[in-house]
Protein backbone atom coordinates (compact mmCIF):
# COMPACT_ATOMS: atom_id res chain seq x y z
CA UNK A 1 0.00 0.00 0.00
CA UNK A 2 1.17 3.59 -1.06
CA UNK A 3 2.29 5.25 1.75
CA UNK A 4 0.59 8.81 1.58
CA UNK A 5 2.42 12.11 2.14
CA UNK A 6 1.86 13.59 5.58
CA UNK A 7 -0.39 16.84 5.40
CA UNK A 8 0.67 20.38 4.93
CA UNK A 9 0.17 22.96 7.32
CA UNK A 10 0.52 26.70 7.23
CA UNK A 11 3.93 27.73 8.93
CA UNK A 12 3.05 29.25 12.01
CA UNK A 13 3.49 33.18 11.84
CA UNK A 14 6.68 34.74 13.48
CA UNK A 15 4.29 35.60 16.26
CA UNK A 16 3.03 32.69 16.73
CA UNK A 17 6.29 30.66 17.27
CA UNK A 18 7.69 33.80 19.74
CA UNK A 19 4.58 33.11 21.96
CA UNK A 20 4.92 29.78 22.01
CA UNK A 21 8.97 30.57 23.05
CA UNK A 22 7.48 32.82 25.58
CA UNK A 23 5.63 30.12 27.41
CA UNK A 24 8.65 28.24 27.32
CA UNK A 25 7.84 25.76 24.12
CA UNK A 26 11.28 24.63 23.18
CA UNK A 27 10.43 23.28 19.83
CA UNK A 28 8.98 27.22 19.02
CA UNK A 29 12.74 28.17 19.45
CA UNK A 30 13.69 25.12 17.10
CA UNK A 31 11.58 26.82 14.39
CA UNK A 32 12.53 30.21 15.02
CA UNK A 33 16.36 29.46 14.79
CA UNK A 34 15.73 27.20 11.66
CA UNK A 35 13.91 30.22 9.81
CA UNK A 36 16.13 33.14 10.70
CA UNK A 37 19.50 31.85 11.39
CA UNK A 38 20.97 32.37 7.98
CA UNK A 39 20.01 35.72 8.03
CA UNK A 40 21.69 36.73 11.27
CA UNK A 41 24.38 35.04 11.12
CA UNK A 42 25.47 36.89 8.03
CA UNK A 43 24.56 39.36 9.72
CA UNK A 44 26.60 39.08 12.56
CA UNK A 45 29.58 37.99 10.73
CA UNK A 46 29.64 41.14 8.70
CA UNK A 47 29.40 43.63 11.78
CA UNK A 48 32.00 41.26 13.53
CA UNK A 49 34.19 41.38 10.26
CA UNK A 50 34.48 37.97 10.20
CA UNK A 51 35.41 37.07 13.89
CA UNK A 52 35.65 34.02 15.28
CA UNK A 53 33.34 34.99 18.18
CA UNK A 54 30.49 35.25 15.75
CA UNK A 55 28.98 31.67 16.36
CA UNK A 56 29.06 32.42 19.97
CA UNK A 57 26.94 36.26 19.79
CA UNK A 58 24.65 34.56 17.02
CA UNK A 59 24.10 31.67 19.90
CA UNK A 60 23.59 34.29 22.76
CA UNK A 61 21.14 36.54 20.03
CA UNK A 62 18.41 33.73 20.10
CA UNK A 63 18.80 32.87 23.58
CA UNK A 64 18.34 36.50 24.45
CA UNK A 65 14.99 36.50 22.10
CA UNK A 66 13.76 33.70 23.90
CA UNK A 67 14.58 35.29 27.18
CA UNK A 68 12.33 38.72 25.91
CA UNK A 69 9.78 36.67 23.23
CA UNK A 70 7.06 38.06 25.36
CA UNK A 71 8.17 41.42 24.50
CA UNK A 72 8.10 41.03 20.68
CA UNK A 73 5.17 43.33 19.34
CA UNK A 74 4.24 41.09 16.85
CA UNK A 75 5.13 42.05 13.75
CA UNK A 76 4.98 39.88 9.99
CA UNK A 77 8.66 39.22 10.35
CA UNK A 78 10.82 39.06 13.47
CA UNK A 79 14.24 39.50 11.64
CA UNK A 80 14.35 42.86 12.52
CA UNK A 81 13.95 41.97 15.70
CA UNK A 82 16.96 39.61 16.14
CA UNK A 83 18.82 42.01 13.98
CA UNK A 84 18.32 45.02 16.87
CA UNK A 85 19.54 42.03 19.31
CA UNK A 86 22.43 40.81 17.67
CA UNK A 87 23.65 44.70 16.78
CA UNK A 88 23.29 45.32 20.35
CA UNK A 89 25.52 42.17 21.54
CA UNK A 90 27.71 42.94 19.04
CA UNK A 91 28.08 46.56 20.13
CA UNK A 92 28.89 45.13 23.79
CA UNK A 93 31.22 42.88 23.14
CA UNK A 94 33.02 45.56 20.88
CA UNK A 95 33.14 47.82 23.60
CA UNK A 96 34.02 45.14 26.12
CA UNK A 97 37.08 44.38 24.01
CA UNK A 98 37.85 48.10 23.77
CA UNK A 99 37.97 48.22 27.51
CA UNK A 100 40.08 45.17 27.53
CA UNK A 101 42.53 47.02 24.94
CA UNK A 102 42.34 50.84 26.60
CA UNK A 103 43.85 48.49 30.10
CA UNK A 104 46.26 46.43 28.65
CA UNK A 105 47.73 49.68 26.65
CA UNK A 106 48.39 51.65 30.46
CA UNK A 107 49.69 48.93 32.31
CA UNK A 108 52.04 47.87 29.58
CA UNK A 109 52.79 51.79 28.65
CA UNK A 110 52.19 51.15 24.94
CA UNK A 111 50.16 51.36 22.52
CA UNK A 112 48.47 48.39 22.04
CA UNK A 113 44.92 47.90 18.87
CA UNK A 114 43.24 44.99 19.60
CA UNK A 115 43.16 43.95 16.10
CA UNK A 116 42.88 40.80 14.31
CA UNK A 117 44.69 40.42 11.05
CA UNK A 118 42.56 37.02 9.95
CA UNK A 119 39.64 39.22 8.55
CA UNK A 120 41.59 41.27 6.35
CA UNK A 121 43.38 38.47 4.97
CA UNK A 122 39.64 37.15 4.14
CA UNK A 123 38.41 39.99 2.67
CA UNK A 124 37.67 39.24 -0.74
CA UNK A 125 37.66 42.70 -2.44
CA UNK A 126 38.04 46.44 -1.40
CA UNK A 127 34.52 47.17 -0.07
CA UNK A 128 34.92 44.35 2.04
CA UNK A 129 38.07 45.48 3.51
CA UNK A 130 36.77 49.12 4.27
CA UNK A 131 34.12 47.60 6.01
CA UNK A 132 36.31 45.91 8.12
CA UNK A 133 38.14 49.25 8.77
CA UNK A 134 35.23 51.38 10.16
CA UNK A 135 34.93 50.96 14.14
CA UNK A 136 32.06 48.31 15.39
CA UNK A 137 29.72 51.22 16.06
CA UNK A 138 29.80 53.02 12.20
CA UNK A 139 29.72 49.01 10.60
CA UNK A 140 26.44 47.93 12.71
CA UNK A 141 24.54 50.55 12.00
CA UNK A 142 25.36 51.08 7.95
CA UNK A 143 24.60 47.67 7.31
CA UNK A 144 21.16 48.06 9.55
CA UNK A 145 20.34 50.51 7.28
CA UNK A 146 22.05 49.25 3.66
CA UNK A 147 21.82 45.43 3.70
CA UNK A 148 18.77 44.76 6.51
CA UNK A 149 16.61 47.89 5.01
CA UNK A 150 15.99 49.12 8.96
CA UNK A 151 14.55 52.92 8.83
CA UNK A 152 16.91 55.17 11.09
CA UNK A 153 13.85 55.55 13.39
CA UNK A 154 13.91 51.49 13.61
CA UNK A 155 18.13 51.39 14.40
CA UNK A 156 17.78 54.45 16.69
CA UNK A 157 15.23 51.97 18.50
CA UNK A 158 16.83 48.80 18.59
CA UNK A 159 20.06 50.30 19.45
CA UNK A 160 18.60 52.44 22.36
CA UNK A 161 20.46 55.49 20.65
CA UNK A 162 19.21 59.31 19.70
CA UNK A 163 18.23 59.01 15.87
CA UNK A 164 20.81 62.16 15.52
CA UNK A 165 23.50 59.37 16.50
CA UNK A 166 22.28 57.22 14.01
CA UNK A 167 22.38 59.76 11.23
CA UNK A 168 25.83 60.67 12.10
CA UNK A 169 27.18 57.16 11.85
CA UNK A 170 25.47 55.81 8.38
CA UNK A 171 26.90 59.85 7.25
CA UNK A 172 30.15 58.90 8.34
CA UNK A 173 30.39 55.16 7.34
CA UNK A 174 28.94 56.39 3.92
CA UNK A 175 32.35 58.73 3.75
CA UNK A 176 34.83 56.44 4.39
CA UNK A 177 33.43 53.45 2.24
CA UNK A 178 33.22 55.75 -0.52
CA UNK A 179 36.74 57.42 0.29
CA UNK A 180 38.02 53.58 0.45
CA UNK A 181 36.78 52.56 -2.28
CA UNK A 182 37.71 55.71 -4.90
CA UNK A 183 41.51 55.27 -2.63
CA UNK A 184 41.16 51.71 -4.48
CA UNK B 1 30.28 67.16 -4.74
CA UNK B 2 30.33 70.93 -6.01
CA UNK B 3 26.22 71.65 -5.35
CA UNK B 4 25.41 72.92 -2.27
CA UNK B 5 21.93 70.95 -1.73
CA UNK B 6 24.13 67.42 -2.14
CA UNK B 7 23.70 67.10 1.50
CA UNK B 8 19.83 66.89 0.89
CA UNK B 9 20.37 63.88 -0.95
CA UNK B 10 21.52 61.88 1.39
CA UNK B 11 19.29 63.06 4.21
CA UNK B 12 16.13 62.70 1.95
CA UNK B 13 17.52 58.62 1.92
CA UNK B 14 17.13 58.60 5.31
CA UNK B 15 14.38 59.92 6.37
CA UNK B 16 15.88 63.58 7.75
CA UNK B 17 13.58 65.91 5.44
CA UNK B 18 10.24 66.03 6.13
CA UNK B 19 9.59 67.17 2.54
CA UNK B 20 11.42 65.29 -0.21
CA UNK B 21 9.51 66.51 -3.58
CA UNK B 22 11.78 69.31 -3.78
CA UNK B 23 14.80 67.16 -3.66
CA UNK B 24 13.33 64.92 -6.00
CA UNK B 25 12.68 67.50 -8.57
CA UNK B 26 16.66 69.10 -7.98
CA UNK B 27 17.69 65.30 -8.62
CA UNK B 28 16.03 65.70 -12.38
CA UNK B 29 18.11 68.43 -13.02
CA UNK B 30 21.22 68.80 -11.29
CA UNK B 31 24.12 65.97 -12.78
CA UNK B 32 26.20 66.35 -9.62
CA UNK B 33 23.67 65.60 -7.47
CA UNK B 34 22.34 63.11 -9.70
CA UNK B 35 25.43 61.39 -9.79
CA UNK B 36 25.89 61.41 -5.61
CA UNK B 37 23.23 59.53 -5.19
CA UNK B 38 24.17 56.86 -8.01
CA UNK B 39 27.10 56.43 -5.71
CA UNK B 40 24.81 56.25 -2.95
CA UNK B 41 22.56 53.55 -4.40
CA UNK B 42 26.32 51.51 -5.67
CA UNK B 43 27.45 51.31 -2.38
CA UNK B 44 24.38 49.98 -1.09
CA UNK B 45 24.10 47.47 -4.02
CA UNK B 46 27.35 46.27 -2.77
CA UNK B 47 27.30 45.99 0.52
CA UNK B 48 24.20 44.13 -0.24
CA UNK B 49 25.91 41.56 -2.66
CA UNK B 50 29.17 41.04 -0.37
CA UNK B 51 29.96 37.41 -0.14
CA UNK B 52 29.46 35.30 2.71
CA UNK B 53 31.02 31.97 3.96
CA UNK B 54 28.25 29.13 3.94
CA UNK B 55 28.17 27.24 6.94
CA UNK B 56 27.67 23.38 6.52
CA UNK B 57 24.59 22.07 7.61
CA UNK B 58 25.55 19.71 10.61
CA UNK B 59 27.28 23.10 12.17
CA UNK B 60 24.45 24.49 11.98
CA UNK B 61 22.47 21.56 13.46
CA UNK B 62 24.71 21.12 16.37
CA UNK B 63 24.14 24.65 17.00
CA UNK B 64 20.65 24.64 17.10
CA UNK B 65 20.91 21.97 19.94
CA UNK B 66 23.64 23.75 21.97
CA UNK B 67 20.49 26.48 21.87
CA UNK B 68 17.41 24.62 22.90
CA UNK B 69 19.83 22.82 25.56
CA UNK B 70 21.57 26.18 26.94
CA UNK B 71 17.65 27.80 26.97
CA UNK B 72 15.88 24.03 28.37
CA UNK B 73 18.77 24.47 31.29
CA UNK B 74 17.81 27.74 32.64
CA UNK B 75 14.01 28.02 32.33
CA UNK B 76 13.88 30.18 35.71
CA UNK B 77 16.97 31.91 36.46
CA UNK B 78 16.86 33.46 32.61
CA UNK B 79 13.89 35.52 33.79
CA UNK B 80 16.75 39.02 34.42
CA UNK B 81 15.33 41.78 36.07
CA UNK B 82 11.58 41.39 35.14
CA UNK B 83 11.46 37.91 36.78
CA UNK B 84 13.04 38.87 39.95
CA UNK B 85 10.41 41.68 40.58
CA UNK B 86 7.61 38.66 39.17
CA UNK B 87 9.32 36.10 41.77
CA UNK B 88 9.20 39.09 44.72
CA UNK B 89 5.48 39.47 44.04
CA UNK B 90 4.66 35.69 43.91
CA UNK B 91 6.91 35.70 47.56
CA UNK B 92 4.45 38.62 48.96
CA UNK B 93 1.54 37.12 47.27
CA UNK B 94 2.22 34.35 49.14
CA UNK B 95 3.21 35.41 52.73
CA UNK B 96 -0.77 36.73 52.39
CA UNK B 97 -1.75 33.67 51.63
CA UNK B 98 -0.36 32.09 53.89
CA UNK B 99 -2.25 34.62 56.69
CA UNK B 100 -5.46 34.16 54.73
CA UNK B 101 -5.33 30.27 55.32
CA UNK B 102 -4.48 30.83 58.90
CA UNK B 103 -7.44 33.02 59.40
CA UNK B 104 -9.48 30.79 57.42
CA UNK B 105 -8.23 27.24 57.25
CA UNK B 106 -11.75 25.76 55.27
CA UNK B 107 -11.30 24.15 51.83
CA UNK B 108 -11.65 26.12 49.25
CA UNK B 109 -11.73 25.95 45.31
CA UNK B 110 -9.80 28.91 44.13
CA UNK B 111 -10.41 31.11 41.55
CA UNK B 112 -9.37 30.48 37.98
CA UNK B 113 -6.06 31.53 36.69
CA UNK B 114 -4.92 33.39 40.08
CA UNK B 115 -2.29 36.09 39.87
CA UNK B 116 -1.59 36.04 43.31
CA UNK B 117 -1.10 32.26 44.08
CA UNK B 118 1.88 30.56 42.84
CA UNK B 119 -0.53 27.37 42.25
CA UNK B 120 -2.04 28.53 39.09
CA UNK B 121 -4.42 25.48 38.15
CA UNK B 122 -6.75 26.13 35.05
CA UNK B 123 -9.45 23.72 34.55
CA UNK B 124 -12.91 25.28 33.54
CA UNK B 125 -14.69 22.31 32.83
CA UNK B 126 -13.38 19.75 34.92
CA UNK B 127 -14.34 18.02 38.08
CA UNK B 128 -11.66 19.09 40.59
CA UNK B 129 -11.32 20.18 43.74
CA UNK B 130 -8.25 21.70 45.78
CA UNK B 131 -7.37 21.73 49.79
CA UNK B 132 -4.12 23.25 51.28
CA UNK B 133 -2.65 22.73 54.50
CA UNK B 134 0.47 24.58 56.13
CA UNK B 135 2.98 22.95 53.51
CA UNK B 136 1.27 21.12 50.50
CA UNK B 137 -1.75 21.78 48.19
CA UNK B 138 -3.39 18.59 47.00
CA UNK B 139 -5.81 19.13 44.16
CA UNK B 140 -8.19 16.15 43.57
CA UNK B 141 -8.63 15.55 39.59
CA UNK B 142 -11.86 13.08 38.97
CA UNK B 143 -12.38 14.20 35.15
CA UNK B 144 -11.26 16.46 32.94
CA UNK B 145 -8.29 18.26 31.79
CA UNK B 146 -6.08 20.51 34.01
CA UNK B 147 -3.89 22.76 33.39
CA UNK B 148 -1.82 23.68 36.36
CA UNK B 149 1.68 25.77 36.90
CA UNK B 150 3.76 25.91 39.79
CA UNK B 151 5.97 28.79 40.59
CA UNK B 152 8.21 27.20 43.66
CA UNK B 153 10.77 31.18 43.01
CA UNK B 154 8.82 32.44 45.55
CA UNK B 155 7.83 30.05 48.03
CA UNK B 156 8.28 26.33 48.41
CA UNK B 157 4.86 24.19 48.27
CA UNK B 158 4.55 20.59 47.72
CA UNK B 159 1.89 19.79 45.16
CA UNK B 160 -0.14 16.70 45.26
CA UNK B 161 -2.46 15.70 42.16
CA UNK B 162 -4.82 12.76 43.33
CA UNK B 163 -6.54 11.21 39.76
CA UNK B 164 -8.62 8.33 40.04
CA UNK B 165 -6.20 5.52 39.08
CA UNK B 166 -2.75 7.16 40.81
CA UNK B 167 -1.08 10.04 42.39
CA UNK B 168 1.66 13.03 40.65
CA UNK B 169 4.02 14.67 43.17
CA UNK B 170 5.17 17.99 41.24
CA UNK B 171 8.67 19.62 41.83
CA UNK B 172 7.87 22.81 40.07
CA UNK B 173 6.48 23.25 36.75
CA UNK B 174 3.92 23.31 34.00
CA UNK B 175 1.95 20.23 32.99
CA UNK B 176 -1.22 19.00 31.75
CA UNK B 177 -3.27 16.12 33.08
CA UNK B 178 -6.53 14.75 31.35
CA UNK B 179 -8.77 12.16 33.13
CA UNK B 180 -11.33 10.17 31.20
CA UNK B 181 -13.90 8.51 32.67
CA UNK B 182 -11.49 7.29 35.77
CA UNK B 183 -8.27 6.81 34.10
CA UNK B 184 -5.46 8.61 33.41
CA UNK B 185 -4.67 9.39 30.04
CA UNK B 186 -2.53 12.10 29.25
CA UNK B 187 0.20 14.15 31.33
CA UNK B 188 1.94 16.52 29.37
CA UNK B 189 4.74 18.37 31.20
CA UNK B 190 5.70 21.43 29.26
CA UNK B 191 8.60 22.24 31.92
CA UNK B 192 9.86 21.46 35.26
CA UNK B 193 9.57 17.82 36.77
CA UNK B 194 6.82 15.71 37.98
CA UNK B 195 6.82 12.21 38.96
CA UNK B 196 3.79 9.93 38.53
CA UNK B 197 2.45 7.08 40.16
CA UNK B 198 0.10 4.75 37.69
CA UNK B 199 -1.99 2.24 40.17
CA UNK B 200 1.05 -0.10 41.48
CA UNK B 201 3.66 0.63 39.10
CA UNK B 202 6.97 2.06 40.01
CA UNK B 203 7.42 6.16 40.49
CA UNK B 204 8.35 7.72 37.16
CA UNK B 205 10.09 10.76 36.51
CA UNK B 206 8.70 13.08 33.02
CA UNK B 207 10.57 16.13 32.77
CA UNK B 208 10.08 19.09 30.43
CA UNK B 209 8.89 18.27 27.00
CA UNK B 210 7.79 14.77 27.95
CA UNK B 211 4.69 13.46 27.29
CA UNK B 212 2.74 10.08 29.23
CA UNK B 213 -0.30 8.65 27.76
CA UNK B 214 -2.53 5.53 27.65
CA UNK B 215 -3.02 3.95 24.39
CA UNK B 216 -5.75 2.32 25.39
CA UNK B 217 -9.11 3.41 23.57
CA UNK B 218 -10.99 5.64 25.87
CA UNK B 219 -15.09 6.24 25.27
CA UNK B 220 -15.68 10.45 24.84
CA UNK B 221 -12.00 10.67 24.96
CA UNK B 222 -11.55 14.16 23.62
CA UNK B 223 -8.93 13.83 20.45
CA UNK B 224 -5.61 13.00 21.59
CA UNK B 225 -3.22 13.30 18.67
CA UNK B 226 -2.80 9.75 17.40
CA UNK B 227 0.83 8.23 17.60
CA UNK B 228 0.46 6.27 14.46
CA UNK B 229 -2.00 5.25 11.91
CA UNK B 230 -0.32 2.00 12.09
CA UNK B 231 -3.05 -1.01 14.09
CA UNK B 232 -3.02 -0.66 17.77
CA UNK B 233 -3.12 -3.67 19.66
CA UNK B 234 -6.52 -3.48 21.79
CA UNK B 235 -5.44 -3.97 25.06
CA UNK B 236 -1.25 -2.06 25.14
CA UNK B 237 0.10 -1.29 28.65
CA UNK B 238 0.29 2.11 29.38
CA UNK B 239 3.43 3.91 28.33
CA UNK B 240 4.99 7.28 28.16
CA UNK B 241 6.54 9.23 25.63
CA UNK B 242 9.14 11.37 25.89
CA UNK B 243 9.18 14.14 23.10
CA UNK B 244 11.87 16.05 24.17
CA UNK B 245 15.40 16.47 21.67
CA UNK B 246 16.51 14.51 24.71
CA UNK B 247 15.06 11.39 23.09
CA UNK B 248 14.60 9.27 26.47
CA UNK B 249 11.79 7.25 26.96
CA UNK B 250 10.17 5.89 29.91
CA UNK B 251 8.11 2.70 29.78
CA UNK B 252 5.64 2.02 32.86
CA UNK B 253 5.17 -1.58 33.92
CA UNK B 254 1.68 -2.68 33.94
CA UNK B 255 1.55 -5.61 35.77
CA UNK B 256 1.14 -8.71 34.42
CA UNK B 257 1.77 -7.47 30.89
CA UNK B 258 3.73 -10.08 28.56
CA UNK B 259 6.98 -8.68 27.35
CA UNK B 260 7.51 -8.55 23.71
CA UNK B 261 10.75 -8.51 22.11
CA UNK B 262 10.88 -5.28 20.85
CA UNK B 263 10.72 -3.99 24.68
CA UNK B 264 14.24 -5.46 25.11
CA UNK B 265 15.41 -4.35 21.56
CA UNK B 266 14.48 -0.85 21.98
CA UNK B 267 16.13 -0.86 25.46
CA UNK B 268 19.18 -1.94 24.55
CA UNK B 269 18.98 0.75 21.63
CA UNK B 270 18.28 3.47 23.95
CA UNK B 271 20.95 2.51 26.09
CA UNK B 272 23.38 2.68 23.11
CA UNK B 273 22.32 5.94 22.40
CA UNK B 274 22.25 7.15 25.88
CA UNK B 275 25.96 4.87 26.13
CA UNK B 276 27.09 7.84 23.37
CA UNK B 277 27.28 5.14 21.30
CA UNK B 278 25.26 7.07 18.25
CA UNK B 279 25.85 4.44 15.57
CA UNK B 280 25.55 1.34 17.11
CA UNK B 281 22.63 2.58 18.48
CA UNK B 282 20.85 3.30 14.61
CA UNK B 283 21.97 -0.25 13.36
CA UNK B 284 19.76 -1.39 16.19
CA UNK B 285 17.02 0.87 15.92
CA UNK B 286 16.69 0.10 12.26
CA UNK B 287 16.52 -3.16 12.50
CA UNK B 288 13.29 -2.15 14.90
CA UNK B 289 11.73 -0.52 12.58
CA UNK B 290 12.09 -2.91 9.99
CA UNK B 291 10.99 -5.57 11.64
CA UNK B 292 8.22 -4.46 13.53
CA UNK B 293 6.52 -1.87 10.85
CA UNK B 294 3.54 -2.38 12.34
CA UNK B 295 4.08 -2.13 16.71
CA UNK B 296 3.27 1.17 18.59
CA UNK B 297 6.95 1.28 19.27
CA UNK B 298 7.79 1.19 15.94
CA UNK B 299 7.01 5.40 15.91
CA UNK B 300 9.83 5.61 19.18
CA UNK B 301 12.28 3.76 16.89
CA UNK B 302 11.89 5.71 14.03
CA UNK B 303 12.20 9.12 15.85
CA UNK B 304 15.02 7.60 17.54
CA UNK B 305 16.96 6.26 14.36
CA UNK B 306 16.44 9.91 13.24
CA UNK B 307 18.07 11.15 15.91
CA UNK B 308 20.68 8.53 16.34
CA UNK B 309 21.89 9.13 13.42
CA UNK B 310 21.85 12.97 13.62
CA UNK B 311 24.45 12.29 16.76
CA UNK B 312 26.56 10.09 14.68
CA UNK B 313 26.65 12.98 12.09
CA UNK B 314 25.09 11.20 9.23
CA UNK B 315 23.48 14.37 8.46
CA UNK B 316 21.80 12.68 4.84
CA UNK B 317 20.75 9.45 6.91
CA UNK B 318 19.25 11.46 9.38
CA UNK B 319 17.43 13.81 7.10
CA UNK B 320 16.19 10.32 5.26
CA UNK B 321 14.73 9.08 8.74
CA UNK B 322 13.26 11.86 9.51
CA UNK B 323 11.23 12.00 6.21
CA UNK B 324 10.47 8.36 6.52
CA UNK B 325 9.09 8.58 10.22
CA UNK B 326 7.01 11.65 8.86
CA UNK B 327 5.47 9.93 6.11
CA UNK B 328 4.85 6.79 8.10
CA UNK B 329 3.45 8.81 11.03
CA UNK B 330 2.00 12.21 9.94
CA UNK B 331 0.16 12.48 13.08
CA UNK B 332 3.31 10.92 15.07
CA UNK B 333 3.55 12.80 18.77
CA UNK B 334 7.04 14.06 17.45
CA UNK B 335 6.32 15.68 14.15
CA UNK B 336 6.96 18.92 15.22
CA UNK B 337 10.65 17.92 16.83
CA UNK B 338 11.55 15.91 13.75
CA UNK B 339 10.72 18.18 11.21
CA UNK B 340 13.79 20.79 11.23
CA UNK B 341 15.58 17.22 10.56
CA UNK B 342 13.65 16.37 7.51
CA UNK B 343 14.58 19.75 5.57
Amino acid sequence: MALKPAPMTDPATDAELLARVSAGDLGALGDVYQRHRADVRTFVRRAMNGHHDTDDVLHNTFLTAARIADRFDGRESCRPWLIGIAARLVQQRSQKLARVARYLARLASARLVAHDPVPELDARNDLAYALGHLSAAKRVVILMAEVEGMTCAEIADALKIPIGTVWTRIHHARRELLAALERG
Amino acid sequence: MRCPRATEVEAARDGRLAERGAIDRHLKTCADCRAHADRLDALARSLRALPDVPEDELAAQRARHRLLEAYDAVPVACVGRRGRWIAATAALAASVAVICLVAARTPTRPPMMSTVDPIVIDAEHARWSRIDDATTTTVRLDDGDARIHVDHRGVSRRLVVLVPDGELDDVGTTFLVRVREGHTVEIAVKDGRVTFVHGHDAPLLLTGGERWVVHEPVAAASPLPSPSPAPTPPAVAPRCISSAPSARIHEGSAAGSAKAPIDDELRDAISSLDAGDPTGASKKLREIVTHYPSDPRAEDAAYLLAIALQRASDTVGARAAARDYLQRFPNGFRRAAIEPLAR
